[in-house]
């Protein structure tokens, strides 16, 4: 079927009465086109599954009731994150994929603890702090099992293109290893993750003059050990970077 | 700052540069989405590179050497790139200037052209793709399709997981606003505002800001896009094939001087709009009688890039009826679902997508028709309809995007 110029060709609108499968080629050019396509171009339009919990604080909401997409939903939105916070703090470990899970496993539980709905990030913050320090407490407890449990090899998680970062990582990790567990967490928290000492101190829940004293702490230990350590030395004393910028 | 602390907040940042690695972060968040909502547990074979280390433990020299050839041998396999005719180095930012722009080409034909003031890198590479970061700006992304390609593109908070496409990709930073405009093929995108992953096929656009908690997927604008204004960069992606020898030259003549561009030329560079009057100025209807399949599906989806949708369908409904069974008619046939389905058409949207999956059972769109079939049976009520696609999507795609709908139409009584 020609169009001739000047017309419209609609795509036809199927009727409920006709058959819809198997398709006969033939039926689409055969029947009356009721309806255009597009009545005016589309130029934007608001998807409605698109945005179901607009913000943190009305899925915190929904998921507190145990809506189950939004409880998707809260893991969708922030298990990276989070993800990178525990890899943050443990280093590299090949219990990742559990901390994480323990970590929403945990907020799905206690949801209701959760006062102000719009901190949602911030609380499933604490309760990853919370989870890495078990585990990081657990691995010091198994490290006298280090060349029998395959638990404590380390992984690959920190193979790169540069060796020299790779080396500074495993470095920077095993100095952390050494420090006592608050101390690493806040000079993690500050140091990599970039958070304000207010923050931290909400996160870690500690007072501001106790995250205070033990980043002081902790960044005095750190740097006595590094300054040791061939792939830290030039870093902590001001040195090249390990990549170009 | 105090010196004293700026070395830990330097150190801070490189460590959290390059830990966690990208693919093992991927690799737990998913196998923790899987336990904690699908309750089974993957066997994940254990990682070569763990299983020697853990071999040769008693053994330090040997675990250090055994690990790194691995690792050699992985790194030897994977793709080499270049950054404007140069080797790229993984992780290094390119920053094309203002005005400028810097060509990405990888050795499996995939390219990417940053726009001048971007920032962007390469996070990582191997055989089967790589992962790409765009800091700020915007990228115009060729992937070339292969069976076991995988590319993913990051922009602020967002993923595009791609397998072989073409799309521009924007992040402004400042704003926190996030473009997607597809050119060809289909991607998947996760990120805020986004419920559960999202499919996003050639045509559309894709734009997400979180802080105005706006949302919108739209036909891209008639503009130019940036990049290919003078359309020697890049090789210019080939959705349409060759010309076809046999149309008749005056089909695809516009009219003017002869300083004037052809419609099919000013398609080629992106003028839709223009592309579109020069096609209706030279006889619409009698392109769409004459022109060849590639050239026919070149004047649809400008039509439809131009807003023009009873055009792009009529150029679409001639490509199926003349070419019937090639691709260029699979696509139209697809086309012609999307548009139905974006008007509101669900009817139209479902006989197409039928169509397609009737005749195109293992198309590159196979995937996304079901899935839109299924979204089209769901929201017109027809349970049982549904049903159906729902048990078919499962068992073809069970971890397709469209899978958590399936499973919940599934799960109803």
């Amino acid at each position: 079927m020609a169009a001739t110029p000047g017309h419209f060709v609609f795509v036809e609108m199927l009727s409920p009465r006709l058959t819809r499968w198997p398709l006969d080629p033939q039926v689409a050019h055969r029947n009356a086109f009721r309806q255009p396509i597009m009545k005016a171009p589309v130029q934007t339009s608001a998807i409605s599954n698109v945005i179901p919990f607009p913000d943190d604080a009305s899925l915190a909401e929904a998921a507190r009731r145990g809506d189950r997409r939004a409880r998707t939903a809260v893991y969708d939105r922030h298990a990276r994150h989070i993800g990178k916070v525990l890899a943050w703090l443990l280093g590299p470990d090949d219990h990742l994929a559990d901390c994480i899970q323990e970590v929403f496993l945990e907020a799905f539980e206690h949801f209701g603890e959760l006062r102000n709905l719009s901190a949602l990030r911030g609380w499933l913050s604490t309760i990853a702090v919370h989870v890495a320090r078990k585990r990081i407490r657990k691995r010091r407890r198994w490290a006298w099992l280090h060349f029998v449990s395959p638990d404590q090899v380390q992984d690959t998680a920190v193979e790169g293109r540069h060796p020299e970062a790779v080396e500074a990582v495993k470095a920077t990790y095993e100095i952390l290893d050494s420090m006592p567990v608050d101390e690493r967490m806040v000079f993690v928290l500050r140091n990599v993750e970039g958070l304000e000492l207010e923050n931290i101190a909400t996160t870690i829940e500690m007072s501001l003059s106790t995250v205070n004293r033990r980043l002081r702490r902790a960044e005095e230990r750190f740097r006595a050990q590094a300054v040791r350590h061939p792939a830290l030395r030039e870093r902590v004393q001001g040195g090249a970077r390990w990549t170009s910028p | 700052m105090d010196e004293s602390v700026s070395w830990s907040r330097e150190l801070g940042r490189e460590i959290a540069d390059h830990h966690p690695r990208p693919g093992t972060l991927d690799e737990a968040m998913e196998e923790a989405r899987e336990q904690l909502f699908e309750q089974r547990r993957r066997r994940e074979p254990k990682r070569t590179a763990s299983r020697l280390m853990f071999l040769a433990a008693a053994a330090v020299l040997v675990l250090i050497f055994g690990g790194a050839a691995g690792l050699w041998h992985l790194r030897s396999r994977a793709m080499g790139f270049e950054v404007a005719s140069n080797r790229g180095a993984v992780l290094k930012w390119v920053e094309p200037r203002e005005g400028e722009e810097t060509p990405l080409r990888f050795s499996d034909g995939s390219s990417v052209l940053l726009e001048g003031g971007s920032r962007a890198r390469v996070v990582d590479v191997d055989a089967q793709g790589a992962r790409f970061e765009l800091g700020r700006g915007r990228a115009i992304v060729s992937v070339t399709h292969r069976a076991a390609s995988r590319w993913v593109f990051e922009a602020g908070p967002y993923q595009v997981l791609v397998k072989g496409t073409q799309f521009n990709l924007a992040w402004d930073a400042r704003i926190e606003r996030f473009e997607l405009v597809m050119r060809d093929g289909a991607v998947q995108v996760t990120g805020p505002l986004l419920a559960e992953p999202m499919a996003i096929v050639a045509g559309q656009t894709l734009v997400l800001q979180p802080p105005a908690k706006t949302a919108s997927v739209s036909e891209p604008s008639s503009a130019p896009m940036p990049g290919f204004a003078n359309g020697t960069l890049l090789a210019e992606p080939d959705t349409t094939g060759s010309p076809d020898p046999g149309a008749e030259p005056g089909s695809s003549q516009g009219k003017g001087g002869p300083a004037s561009l052809t419609w099919s030329e000013l398609a080629r560079s992106k003028r839709h709009r223009e592309a579109v009057d020069a096609a209706e100025a030279a006889g619409f209807s009698g392109i769409c009688a004459s022109a060849g399949g590639g050239d026919l599906l070149l004047l649809a989806d400008s039509a439809r890039f131009a807003g023009k949708g009873a055009r792009a369908a009529e150029a679409y409904d001639a490509l199926i009826r003349r070419f019937p069974g090639s691709s260029e008619a699979g696509r139209a046939t697809f086309m012609l679902g999307l548009m139905a389905s974006q008007s509101g058409n669900r009817l139209a949207a479902l006989r197409w997508f039928e169509r397609y999956l009737q005749q195109y059972p293992s198309g590159p769109f196979t995937r996304e028709a079901m899935g839109r079939l299924l979204e089209a049976y769901h929201a017109a009520g027809d349970t049982s309809g549904a049903r159906s696609v729902a048990q078919r999507y499962l068992a073809t795609y069970p971890s397709g995007p469209h899978a958590k709908l399936a499973e919940s139409v599934l799960a109803r009584p």
